[in-house]
C-alpha cells in the first residue's frame, strides 16, 4: 500500500470512527484498519448529505459478516438482520412503509453465498432498495475462509490444496437476474464510490452496486495491489443502456471493469402495487 | 400481499415489515415452520412482532402434506436456538381461528414479540357457516407508544417494570436505533458481557408474566362435579367433547378445559381445575404427546394419555371408551379401598 493509500484508508477510519461517536458509545468498528469496507462507509455519509436523506427515514439492513455491522456505524435506523436474509427482510421494510429510504448492506458470504437466493428475486421484483455488496473475496470475520468469489486455486483452511470451485461475479448474477442498477466500483477509488452509491439510492427500483473490498487482514491474494492490477473504468463511450453488452463487460476478467454497467427506468415494486390498489 | 421465493424470505418480510412498525402475519405448513425458526428467533432477540400461522400436517421431514396431526406443538414451543421464548396459540375452531388470530396481532405487536399460530389440516380444510359479530378495526394499535419523556434519551429495549419496551418506529422524529439478533444493551448495541445477558434475557421472558393479564379465560365444559377431567388442544376438541357427551348417556360424568393459549397460558384456571379432579386424560393427534408432556411439566400432574400419530382424527368413540375406562379403574380403586 502506498503512503496516500494508506493516508486515505487511516482518514475514512478516523471518520468513521468519529460519526459513530456522536450515535453510541458502547459499540467500537469493528473493522480492521485499512478493512476496504471504510470507502463505502464513508461514500454512505456523503452520499447521504448530497441526497438530503433525512436521517429518521433511513433505513439501514445488514447480514453477518464484517459488513454487517455496517448499521451500527450510520446515523439512521438499523437491522442487522440473519446471515445472508438481509434482503427479504429489506423488503418488508420498503413494503410497509414506501416512505423509507432502505439500503442494504451485505457481503460476497451473505449476498451470494448463503444468501444467494433471494437476490434473483429483488431484482426481479425491482423493489426499491439499494443493495451495496462489499465483495472481498473470503470469509473476513471468521478468519479468513474461501467464500463464493473467491479466486480458483486460493490456498485458506477450507481449501488446503487450493480452491476448486470457479467464483461467482456479483456484477453478472444481478444483471441477469434483471435488476435495473448495476454498477462495480473499487474501495480503494474514494470518489467513485461516493458518486456511484449516490447514484445508486437516487435510483428507483433495485439497485446493486458491487464494492471490490479488499481484505487487508486474511486475503493473501485479492489485495488493493492486485485489484488496481486488474481493474479498468469502463470506456468512455459505453452506455448503460444494453443489458447484454453489459453482460459481456460485466463478465470481463481482463481487466475487470468498473463504472455503470446498467440503468434502466422501470417502475418498482411498490409502484406497481400502488397501481393496482388505486383501482380499488 | 407478497409472494415470496421461499418461507425464509417470507418470515424475512414479515420482520422487516414489523421493524417498519406494521402487522404482518406469514403461513406455512410442517417443514416451512422449520425454515421461519430461524427469523423467529431473531423477532424474539430483536423484540419485533411477528404472526406465523402454522397449519400442521403429519410429519417429520414433507411427511404426510395432505394429512392432519397435531406434532408441530413441540417445535412451536421450542423451536429454535437459546432461551427463546413465544407465544403460541392454537385454534380449535374456525371461528377461533377468525378471532384468535386478531388477538395474536394485538399480543404480538403490544408486547413486541413473535406469535405462532396453530391450526391443522382437520381445520384448514373445513368449510363452516360462522356469523361473525365482530366488526374488526383495521387501524387498530396495541404498541407502547414512547412519550415524550422516554424520547429524552431513548433505549429502544428500556427494561421496564413489565418488560415491554416504548416503542419508536422507523420514520418517526425523536430518537435513532439499530437492533440484531445479537445479544444487545438496552440501547440496541451488541453486547456480550454476563450481566447485560442474563438482564436482557430476563426482561424477554418477563414480558411473558405481564401478558397474563391479557389472556382470555379458558373455557370449560362439562359437569362441574365430576371426578375425570379432560384438557385437549386444537381440532381435536370438538371430538372430544362429542365423547363426553356419549360417555354421559352412559351414566360417565366429565368436564374439561381448553384454551387457545398454549403459552403462555392462564395457568390458575388450569391449576384449579386439575386440582378439581381425580384423573385426567389427554386426548391429542402425535406419537411423543406434546401437550401432555407440558402439561406434566408445568402443573406437575399424572394424566392418562391418550396419543397416537395423525391421519385419523381422534374419533368421539374412542374418547368416549377411554373415560368409560378410567372411569371403571376409579370405581374398582374406590371399592378395594
Amino acid at each position: 500500500m502506498s503512503l496516500l493509500q494508506k493516508r486515505r484508508v487511516l482518514e475514512s477510519f478516523e471518520r468513521a470512527r468519529a460519526t459513530k461517536a456522536r450515535k453510541h458509545r458502547d459499540s467500537l468498528p469493528t473493522w480492521c484498519p485499512g478493512c476496504g469496507h471504510f470507502t463505502p462507509l464513508q461514500g454512505l455519509y456523503e452520499a447521504m448529505e448530497t441526497l438530503k436523506i433525512p436521517v429518521k427515514d433511513f433505513v439501514l439492513v445488514s447480514g453477518i459478516g464484517c459488513s454487517g455491522r455496517f448499521p451500527f456505524f450510520v446515523r439512521g435506523f438499523g437491522l442487522h438482520a440473519l446471515h445472508g436474509r438481509a434482503i427479504p427482510v429489506a423488503t418488508g421494510v420498503k413494503l410497509a412503509n414506501p416512505d423509507l429510504q432502505v439500503v442494504v448492506v451485505g457481503g460476497d458470504g451473505d449476498g451470494v453465498g448463503i444468501g444467494g437466493g433471494h437476490l434473483p428475486h429483488a431484482a426481479r421484483s425491482n423493489f426499491d432498495i439499494t443493495y451495496l455488496l462489499l465483495d472481498n473475496a473470503i470469509y473476513g470475520l471468521t478468519k479468513g475462509q474461501t467464500s463464493p468469489t473467491s479466486p480458483m486455486g486460493m490456498v485458506s483452511g477450507t481449501s488446503p490444496y487450493g480452491n476448486i470451485s470457479k467464483p461467482l461475479n456479483a456484477s453478472t448474477l444481478a444483471l441477469a437476474y434483471g435488476a435495473t442498477f448495476v454498477a462495480r466500483v473499487f474501495s480503494q477509488e474514494r470518489d467513485q464510490v461516493t458518486e456511484m452509491i449516490t447514484k445508486a439510492i437516487a435510483h428507483k427500483g433495485f439497485s446493486f452496486l458491487h464494492v471490490l473490498s479488499p481484505c487487508v487482514e486474511f486475503h493473501k491474494t485479492v489485495t488493493y495491489e492486485s485489484v488496481k492490477e486488474e481493474v479498468c473504468l469502463l470506456p468512455a463511450d459505453y452506455n448503460a443502456n444494453d443489458r447484454a453488452e453489459a453482460l459481456v463487460l460485466a463478465e470481463s476478467a481482463e481487466p475487470v471493469y468498473t463504472g455503470l454497467f446498467l440503468e434502466e427506468k422501470s417502475p418498482s415494486y411498490h409502484e406497481r402495487v400502488a397501481e393496482i390498489t388505486s383501482k380499488f | 400481499m407478497l409472494q415470496a421465493e421461499d418461507e425464509i424470505a417470507a418470515s424475512g418480510a414479515v420482520l422487516g415489515a414489523g421493524f417498519a412498525g406494521k402487522r404482518a402475519m406469514t403461513s406455512t405448513s410442517g417443514p416451512g415452520l422449520s425454515l421461519m425458526s430461524e427469523m423467529i428467533n431473531m423477532g424474539v432477540m430483536s423484540e419485533i412482532p411477528m404472526v406465523i400461522a402454522n397449519v400442521q400436517r403429519g410429519g417429520p421431514s414433507t411427511g404426510l402434506p395432505t394429512k392432519v396431526e397435531q406434532s408441530d406443538l413441540n417445535i412451536a414451543l421450542y423451536g429454535g436456538a437459546g432461551d427463546s421464548p413465544r407465544i403460541v396459540m392454537a385454534a380449535s375452531s374456525n371461528r377461533e381461528c377468525y378471532t384468535g388470530i386478531q388477538l395474536a396481532f394485538d399480543l404480538a405487536e403490544k408486547y413486541q414479540t413473535p406469535v405462532i399460530f396453530l391450526s391443522d389440516l382437520f381445520l384448514g380444510q373445513r368449510t363452516v357457516i360462522n356469523t361473525i359479530e365482530r366488526k374488526i378495526d383495521r387501524n387498530r394499535s396495541t404498541r407502547v407508544v414512547p412519550t415524550n419523556g422516554d424520547l429524552r434519551v431513548y433505549n429502544r429495549f428500556q427494561d421496564t417494570e413489565t418488560g415491554v419496551s416504548p416503542w419508536l418506529i422507523p420514520g418517526e422524529e425523536g430518537a435513532l436505533y439499530s437492533v440484531t439478533g445479537l445479544e444487545h444493551s438496552e440501547t440496541g448495541n451488541p453486547n456480550f458481557a454476563a450481566d447485560v445477558h442474563l438482564k436482557m434475557t430476563d426482561k424477554r421472558f418477563r414480558k411473558f408474566e405481564a401478558m397474563k393479564a391479557d389472556l382470555p379465560t379458558p373455557r370449560v365444559f362439562g359437569d362441574e362435579d365430576a371426578d375425570i377431567g379432560l384438557t385437549c388442544w386444537g381440532s381435536p376438541v370438538g371430538a372430544v367433547f362429542e365423547g363426553m357427551e356419549i360417555a354421559r348417556e352412559t351414566g360417565v360424568k366429565s368436564k374439561m378445559i381448553t384454551s387457545i393459549m398454549i403459552n403462555p397460558q392462564p395457568e390458575e384456571f388450569f391449576q384449579a381445575f386439575f386440582d378439581s379432579c381425580r384423573k385426567i386424560i389427554i386426548p391429542e393427534m402425535n406419537h411423543q404427546g406434546q401437550y401432555a408432556a407440558l402439561m406434566k411439566s408445568r402443573y406437575l400432574i399424572r394424566p392418562v394419555e391418550m396419543h397416537f400419530p395423525g391421519v385419523k382424527q381422534v374419533s368421539p368413540r374412542q374418547v368416549a371408551d377411554k373415560i368409560i375406562e378410567v372411569h371403571h379403574e376409579l370405581t374398582a380403586e374406590a371399592a378395594s379401598a
